[in-house]
């Protein structure tokens, strides 16, 4: 057969650690809903590192996305910032992105971050070629459009799989659904930024497709130096890409760690919970089980951690009082007051 | 058996309550549903209140407002008020007849079209074909001549006959995209036959959609008429808005400066009442959103 | 494999759509059998025509070509009484949980349309009963509490449930399960899995599993078997775990390795096939022969861009659409 190995470790770790390039502090937003305020992120604080890939879990109802585009300031006109920061930093300049003007919000949109969204279809111009695109992003920064972005335009194609010659003269609608994700990664690429914000990446695309799209976010890495931050309530995904996974519950980061420490010995109910829900296809069949429950209302919150009712290791404590985050061993942190428990029912 | 009555009676007032929380959640469409309220007050009760006095009296041509004629007088001296109050019922019972007759037939004929599909769809897109391409108003006034449009029923008839067509095809479009929902196909393999399909799973959820048609041919319902009224082809029997417009226009009312009033009295009236009638349209948007009616 | 009898019987079905002028053959020529209390597993990517099968089966469709058989009888030919009693027999559970109930009912409305229009249940006292009952088994608990809700007042997995709940009103002994967890959070699914399975177990009920998740085909249909489609036509048909572990048409082999695991060392040392080209054939513009011939590692020039292969025994089960691995096995 033809196959090919692959490579088997993610970035090797121990390099050194590396300075952070996007801190945020404590942030909590919320937004208006006809039910009322849904407090979609409480709360959440992380690093992210030079050329570090984070993944974000969460399933409906986790703040998620609300999150991802507090990241970027995107968010929509009902929502508001309670407080926290989003602190980028570049070359020992810091600023915080949810104070920033107006028109250096703009400037930095491309530059530092760049966000590419779930509806690949929707993100571009329907009416404009694809080099039109690329053109137009680089004049909106001080760039020329002509000779040295359309180069630039061939070099990132040429690196995402695409053939640009073909894909730089096509509109929207001629490409598929994994090209134009393609194409969103490429143009995301082309201030070289810094940051790379997806969107839930690979949904909605045929699994063939959603594997060159994966394969190509890892060759990319290895060629050209930025951080991911990825949105996901895709498991494999992070499993695939991630070098941390931060779980997400309720509006807060609920564990967060090295993505082998998370899914070989999760320290959060929730984190465990979903592991044991998703079935992998190599192999024998495996013992799954669901979380019972429902997921969480974000409009009127309940006392104690907001995991409490569906967790099997619930104390009265955990009713009463909702846990931080606590550093359970190096790097790796766990808002549970019982996450020695966690992990022995199921045992690995 | 008083004490059933007592409740019969407390539970209509209770759906009554929650009618005008849901009408209330719009403001703009509270605003048209009062305003609706209003002119259907001032139409069906306002005649007891102010008598109909249509006698010229000479001493009193184009009064300005005042105490007495609050809108003034016209060409003839007689009171602006008086006739807006009196002038409205006609339009008002055709517009209202022409909504629900056109209505009624378009969601029966577009919903069988749209489910049936077929020959039935073919023949009924034929007739709305040959009904579209033959311009409306001009056959109105064709069929005016020949028929007497004395009659607010007759003249309800003939202007539904005009409005059905497209409002049909409307319908049956919107059939059409609900047909393919999930819970139809559902119904289909549960067999819960074409009236269940129709009434229980389809209907349903265009009610505001047909609401808001309903709202909408009562709108053109009032300018065919007025129309009509304004060129004469309908005879001047009675008391109404269009009539008062055609009279004024007939006067050079519109280029005196005080004879304003009485051309623009009407011409308000219609405008505010088609207004009123367009924003109620909002909050019944709302009023057949299960999510909302559960909520409140 | 088993002696159960034959439920379903698909000949040769094929479906074409209108699209302009063109034809689109969105299903062509497939065929194979459903016992009785089987589970089913369809899977392939989307435009793979496994939703217009599922549609098919359930009489949402008519088949343009072939024949198709309920216990026996050509639905063609069934009698009108009779077609009336396999429309209720397969029921049909969707996928968007959001799009499946009918938002201006109750669950107790919803519920009981069909028990009273069938004389399942004599008066609404009934009806509500039976709907009670319903709920419980779909693990919708307590009852009570929902009957009288909108659907929207639901969260996804339970207004899946009560799909299900809907589809069992009239006892059927099929049904068809369109994508019916993939809008679901990944939490639940499991649950949701295991609730279908139960009723399989419980009230003998054959399932056909519309999915493009193999992952959860094979954790649904572990005792089942498992049927690739690509481009409209069946590529691969065995028992899941031959299948998941061994499988033979390069198609479902590029599948399985590119899927992404959710373990970590796992999926980072999988096994990669590398296909020849990314591109998807459009339906409007099939390649010649085998169509998945452009993409396929395994081409080879002047046998499988010439001749369309058909299905073929090669053992263990296993049906396969393939050139290349027929000859290695020897099958006719």
């Amino acid at each position: 057969m033809n196959t090919e190995p692959v490579r088997t470790s993610p970035k090797e770790i121990g390099k050194g650690p590396k300075e952070t390039v996007l801190r945020v502090d404590d942030l909590w937003l919320e937004y208006r809903a006809r039910r009322g305020m849904v407090k979609a992120v409480r709360g959440v604080s992380f690093d992210l590192r030079r050329g570090e890939a984070l993944a974000l879990i969460g399933e409906s109802g986790s703040g998620k996305t609300t999150l991802g585009l507090g990241l970027v300031r995107l968010l929509p006109r009902t929502a508001r910032v309670v407080k926290g920061q989003v602190i980028y930093s570049r070359m020992g300049q810091e600023y915080d992105v949810l104070s920033l003007s107006k028109n250096d919000l703009r400037q930095f949109r491309w530059k530092e971050c760049a966000m590419v969204f779930q509806s690949a279809l929707n993100a571009l111009n329907p009416v404009l070629r694809v080099s039109e695109q690329f053109a137009d992003t680089a004049r909106a920064h001080n760039m020329s459009g002509g000779g040295e972005a359309q180069e630039r335009a061939k070099e990132l194609l040429r690196l995402v799989q695409l053939d640009p010659d073909r894909v730089l003269r096509s509109y929207p609608h001629e490409l598929s659904g994994g090209m134009r994700q393609r194409v969103l990664i490429a143009l995301g690429l082309l201030l070289d930024p810094q940051i790379i914000i997806l969107d839930e990446p690979t949904t909605a695309l045929d699994i063939l497709t959603q594997r060159a799209v994966i394969d190509v976010l890892r060759s990319l890495r290895d060629k050209v130096e930025f951080s991911l931050v990825f949105i996901s309530h895709d498991l494999s995904l992070a499993a695939e890409l991630a070098d941390r996974v931060a779980t997400m519950y309720a509006g807060t980061i609920v564990e967060n760690g090295d993505v082998f420490e998370i899914f070989e010995h999760p320290r959060h109910p929730y984190t465990e919970g979903l592991i044991h829900a998703v079935p992998t296809v190599t192999g024998e069949l495996e013992q799954l089980s669901s979380i019972p429950g429902s997921p969480p209302d974000l409009i009127e919150l309940i006392p104690g951690c907001k995991f409490h009712p569906r967790c099997p290791y619930v104390t009265q404590r955990c009713r009463e009082e909702e846990p931080t985050l606590v550093e359970v061993s190096k790097g790796h942190f766990s808002a549970c007051y019982n996450w020695t428990q966690v992990g022995r029912t199921h045992g690995q | 058996m008083k004490n059933s009555t007592v409740r019969i009676v407390r539970n209509i007032l209770d759906d009554l309550w929650r009618f005008l929380k849901i009408m209330a959640h719009n403001k703009v469409g509270f605003i048209g549903f009062l305003g609706i309220i209003g002119f259907i007050l001032l139409t069906f009760v306002g005649p007891y209140f102010v008598p109909l006095s249509m006698d010229t009296q000479i001493t009193k041509i184009y009064k300005p407002p005042s105490a007495e004629h609050i809108l003034g007088t016209d060409f003839q001296g007689r009171d602006i008020w008086m006739q807006i109050v009196h002038g409205g019922k006609d339009v008002l019972i055709v517009a209202f007849l022409t909504g629900v007759i056109s209505t009624t037939i378009a969601v029966t004929l577009g919903s069988l079209s749209a489910v049936l599909s077929g020959w039935f769809d073919w023949i009924i897109m034929w007739i709305t074909d040959i009904f579209l391409t033959i311009p409306n108003f001009p056959l109105l006034a064709v069929i005016a001549v020949f028929v007497k449009l004395t009659n607010v029923w007759a003249l309800a008839l003939i202007l539904s006959l005009l409005a059905w067509p497209s409002l049909t095809r409307s319908v049956r479009a919107q059939v059409l995209s609900l047909k393919q929902r999930d819970y139809v196909e559902a119904a289909r393999t549960l067999d819960l036959g074409i009236r269940h399909i129709i009434f229980s799973e389809i209907l349903p959820n265009m009610m505001s959609y047909i609401a808001i048609s309903l709202v909408f041919s009562m709108t053109s319902a009032i300018y065919a008429q007025v129309a009509l009224v304004f060129l004469g082809l309908v005879p001047f029997a009675s008391n109404n808005w269009g009539v008062m417009l055609s009279l004024s226009w007939a006067r050079g009312a519109l280029y005196y400066k005080d004879s304003l009033l009485n051309i623009m009295a009407p011409v308000m009236a219609i405008a505010f009442f088609q207004l009123a009638l367009v924003w109620m349209t909002r909050s019944l948007e709302e009023i057949f959103n299960p999510r909302l009616r559960t909520s409140v | 494999m088993d002696n159960k009898p034959t439920l379903i019987e698909l000949q040769q079905i094929g479906r074409s759509f209108r699209v302009g002028n063109k034809s689109v053959q969105a299903v062509d020529g497939i065929s194979f059998t459903i016992n009785d209390g089987e589970i089913l597993c369809l899977v392939g990517e989307s435009g793979c025509g496994k939703t217009t099968t599922g549609k098919m089966i359930a009489g949402l469709l008519q088949p343009t070509s072939g024949k198709m058989l309920y216990r026996g009888q050509d639905l063609e030919k069934i009698k009108q009484q009779d077609y009336r009693s396999y429309r209720l027999a397969v029921q049909i559970v969707h996928q968007d949980p959001y799009a499946s109930l009918n938002p201006a009912h109750t669950i107790q409305d919803i519920l009981s349309a069909p028990l009273l229009r069938h004389n399942l249940a004599r008066n609404r006292e009934a009806a509500r009963d039976r709907a009670r009952e319903l709920l419980q088994i779909v693990d919708l608990t307590p009852p009570d509490d929902l009957l009288d809700k909108f659907p929207h007042q639901l969260s996804g997995g339970q207004r899946q449930r009560v799909s299900v709940a809907r589809a069992l009103t009239v006892n059927p002994s099929f049904i068809v399960a369109d994508e019916a967890v993939s809008m679901v959070d990944v939490s639940i699914r499991v649950s949701l899995l295991n609730m279908l399975t139960n009723l399989k177990n419980t009230l003998g009920v054959t399932f056909l599993f519309i999915t493009h998740d193999l992952a959860l085909a094979k954790y649904f249909a572990w005792e089942g078997r498992i049927a690739v489609m690509y481009l409209g036509r069946l590529v691969e048909i065995a028992p899941t775990p031959q299948l998941i572990n061994h499988s033979r048409h390069p198609y479902t082999q590029a599948l399985l390795a590119a899927i992404p695991e959710a373990d970590p060392r796992l999926t980072r040392s999988k096994q990669r096939v590398q296909l020849r080209s990314l591109d998807i054939p459009s339906l409007l513009n099939l390649p010649s022969g085998c169509t998945f011939h452009p993409r396929c590692p395994r081409f080879e020039a002047g046998l499988c861009d010439k001749l369309s292969p058909t299905l073929v025994d090669v053992g263990n089960g296993t049906q396969v659409a393939c050139h290349v691995v027929a000859r290695e096995t020897g099958a006719k």
